[in-house]
């Protein structure tokens, strides 16, 4: 048991001993019950059944009995738990995974962000016939790449129930940061409810699970700060596309208990750390349908690595995980205190939660909910048309739209937005002969998040520039119901690679044209090439 | 004369980081730094500076010993060498971040040349090095301080690690 199975690059001193600090701490505190990753004090219990180490892992896929929130809930497990145990693999192993199915129905596992060959991809109907029950199927692949990534089935409904579970590969290679310490945050979706009548509640009426739509009351509120007409207006917007301005999540907290490692937020897992370590956290959404808003209050989290990718680090606040994402982040508490790990819904119907503690027990304060957010039309594609503030568009450079002139929103009244559906991609950039001085009608636009792209991409020409995104798109910006001014949120613009793929060189260069898993069109072109000479 | 003059100039740093200080007047950056002529060196010291790590992760000076800091960045990414104390670290590493954070202009002038450039005061004996650079600092060790740190503050490459311990 050497620090060495823990932290996979060379070691400096002071992480020798910290590490071993932590392994007589952790060997205290082991319970050998629970998986490792389940296990308080991170990766220091490495004899815990619960970690599957590779190159050769058995699982065994049961219905089983396991209390969820306190409450008997009817999973599916993997060798014994649900969520599934942490599977263990490094890069360059051949990966050698046997899954034996003890349902009475046909199951999978796809390992979700690997690189493999497509017959190991794990999908019934496409990529294999599925294990039927009974039947064990073993994986056989190659593991060329390192980082936190899941694995979940892709057999119906199996995965809303509890059939997930974390994956990591460990690098073989000094990663882009060092830390003392690691903690899996796996966050999922719990329904209580069969999955399959949830599907079909959706099916019948789609705001089913939406108690959260505007009221009369809301109505009210809104005409005393907008003014009577605007409201209406954007009421009638609404109802004429027959669509709610407050649909942000099908599945809400009202049928959902959000659970992190499988814990409800009363159950209040923990993971500890001692004062001054540097603690990656490997924070996997392995729900169904949930994206969550995750922040550490008191804590700067410093993304490092993206869906298993090591990036440019990115300090930040607060970040939005959408499903199947991963994000590596890294925390250092200094002080001897507890630290809530939030991660709210992104429709604030719920949240999952856990303490970042230095001991067992601890708690710190949960965060206040906060609003549900109100779709504008920018959510169609627009951008922002509904209530714009040009309060924040300082800064706008307007001097490469050279034809302004003449352009016409007098008649802007009369605009029909129910057509507007595939509006996303909207190039501005040949808007000529545009007059705004006769906007009289449109107070309250607010363009803080529409048209902070575009500002500065446009070229003195009106074009973009190579390489730009397009206008319209929303990757500087932050998601729906998050205030940027509040607190420094992670936008995807900020996740930025440490170099650039073979793409970007010469064509051929870095192709690895040699096996099936890696060869690609261009693969092909460059044979032809090299035939030619 | 030479030699007097950066003693002076760490002294000055130090007693600053000590207090506190968080006036950082204008003060010279690397170029002005790394003409010393080898005579005044007692020692050279070799860097290698990666995405996200110093090699090595911490050295042992003695109080008064001008070291002559070669550093090679072998990573990808611009990063910068700065020696102070960990308080002075901190306040400069929050600097660049708040210049770096801006919102409203959709994040896009993160972690950028003229940032690292331009962001501390220069009251701190520091350098810039790009990708595939090597730079050389000239330093005095001070004699009224046992420890000092130094690290790259470019925003999230000091706390992915890229820092280390100066020993006395």
């Amino acid at each position: 048991m050497t620090r060495s199975n823990i932290i996979t690059h060379p070691l400096s001193r002071r992480q020798v001993l910290k590490g071993g600090a932590a392994l007589g701490l952790g060997s205290a505190a082991a319970i050998g019950l629970s998986p490792a990753w389940a296990n308080p004090w991170g990766r220091t219990n490495v004899y815990s059944k619960g970690v599957e180490e590779g190159p050769v892992v058995s699982l065994a896929i049961r219905r089983e009995s396991i209390p969820i929130d306190g409450q008997e809930a009817s999973t599916f497990s993997i060798n014994g738990t649900s969520p599934g145990p942490l599977i263990r693999l490094k890069e360059g192993q051949d990966a050698v995974l046997r899954v034996t199915n003890l349902l009475d129905e046909s199951t999978s596992i796809h390992w979700h962000g690997l690189i493999l060959p497509p017959e190991m991809d794990g999908v019934p109907g496409v990529s294999f016939a599925g294990i039927a029950p009974g039947e064990t199927f073993t994986y056989r692949f190659p593991v060329r790449q390192n980082g936190t990534y899941w694995y979940h089935s892709h057999s119906g409904m199996q995965e809303q129930l509890g059939h997930v579970g974390p994956l990591i590969i460990d690098a073989a290679e000094r990663e882009t940061f060092r830390y003392d310490r690691e903690h899996v945050i796996l966050l999922t979706d719990w329904t209580f409810e069969d999955p399959m009548s949830v599907f079909r509640n959706l099916k019948t009426m789609e705001g089913y699970y939406n108690f959260q739509e505007r009221t009369v009351a809301d109505f009210f509120a809104d005409v005393r700060q907008n003014g009577l007409a605007p409201t209406a207006e954007m009421r009638g917007m609404w109802a004429k596309m027959r669509m709610s301005s407050r649909d942000i999540a099908d599945v809400t907290g009202s049928t959902y208990t959000y659970l992190l490692n499988g814990h409800s937020p009363e159950e209040n897992w923990s993971a500890l750390f001692k004062p001054g370590e540097r603690v990656r956290l490997r924070v996997i959404n392995g729900s169904a349908m949930s994206y969550f808003d995750v922040r550490i209050p008191g804590l700067k989290m410093t993304v490092v690595a993206a869906d298993g990718q090591p990036v440019q680090p990115v300090p930040v606040d607060e970040f939005r995980i959408g499903v199947a994402e991963t994000y590596d982040v890294l925390v250092s508490p200094e002080d001897d205190q507890a630290y809530t790990i939030f991660a709210e819904s992104m429709d604030r119907s719920g949240y999952a939660r856990a303490t970042l503690a230095p001991r067992e027990g601890m708690q710190a304060e949960i965060p206040d909910h906060r609003q549900i957010a109100d779709r504008g039309m920018e959510a169609m594609g627009a951008h922002g048309m509904t209530s714009m503030d040009h309060s924040t568009m300082e800064g706008m450079d307007h001097s490469g739209m050279s034809n302004m002139q003449g352009m016409d929103h007098a008649s802007m009244e009369e605009m029909d937005h129910s057509a507007m559906s595939n509006m996303e991609g909207m190039d501005h950039s040949n808007m000529e002969g545009i007059d705004h001085s006769d906007m009289s009608g449109m107070n309250n636009m607010d363009h803080s998040n529409g048209m902070a792209g575009e500002q500065r991409n446009m070229l003195a020409s009106g074009m973009l520039a190579a390489g730009d995104a397009q206008p319209g798109s929303r990757y500087g910006q932050v998601g729906i119901g998050i205030d940027p001014d509040e607190r420094r949120v992670l936008v995807y613009r900020d996740l930025k690679a440490f170099r650039h793929g073979p793409t970007a060189a010469s064509p051929d260069a870095s192709l690895n044209c040699t096996s099936p898993a890696t060869w690609n069109a261009t693969c092909g072109r460059s044979t032809a090439r090299s035939l030619a000479k | 004369m030479m030699r007097k003059t950066y003693l002076t100039y760490s002294l000055l740093t130090i007693s600053l980081c000590v207090m506190g200080s968080t006036s950082w007047a204008a003060g010279e950056h690397d170029g002005s730094l790394n003409d010393a002529s080898s005579a005044d060196v007692d020692r050279t010291i070799s860097f290698e500076a990666g995405d996200m790590w110093f090699d090595p992760e911490d050295i042992q000076v003695t109080a008064g010993e001008t070291i002559k800091f070669e550093i090679s960045n072998t990573g990808n990414l611009e990063h910068e060498f700065v020696i102070g104390d960990k308080a002075a670290q901190e306040e400069h590493r929050k600097m660049m971040q708040e210049m770096s954070s801006g919102h409203g202009e959709g994040h896009g002038g993160h972690g950028g040349h003229d940032m690292a450039e331009g962001a501390h005061g220069g009251q701190m004996p520091s350098i810039t090095i790009g990708g595939g650079e090597t730079k050389t600092l000239v330093w005095t060790a001070s004699s009224d301080v046992d420890s000092l740190e130094y690290a790259c503050n470019i925003p999230g490459h000091y706390e992915s690690g890229m820092y280390g311990d100066i020993n006395f």
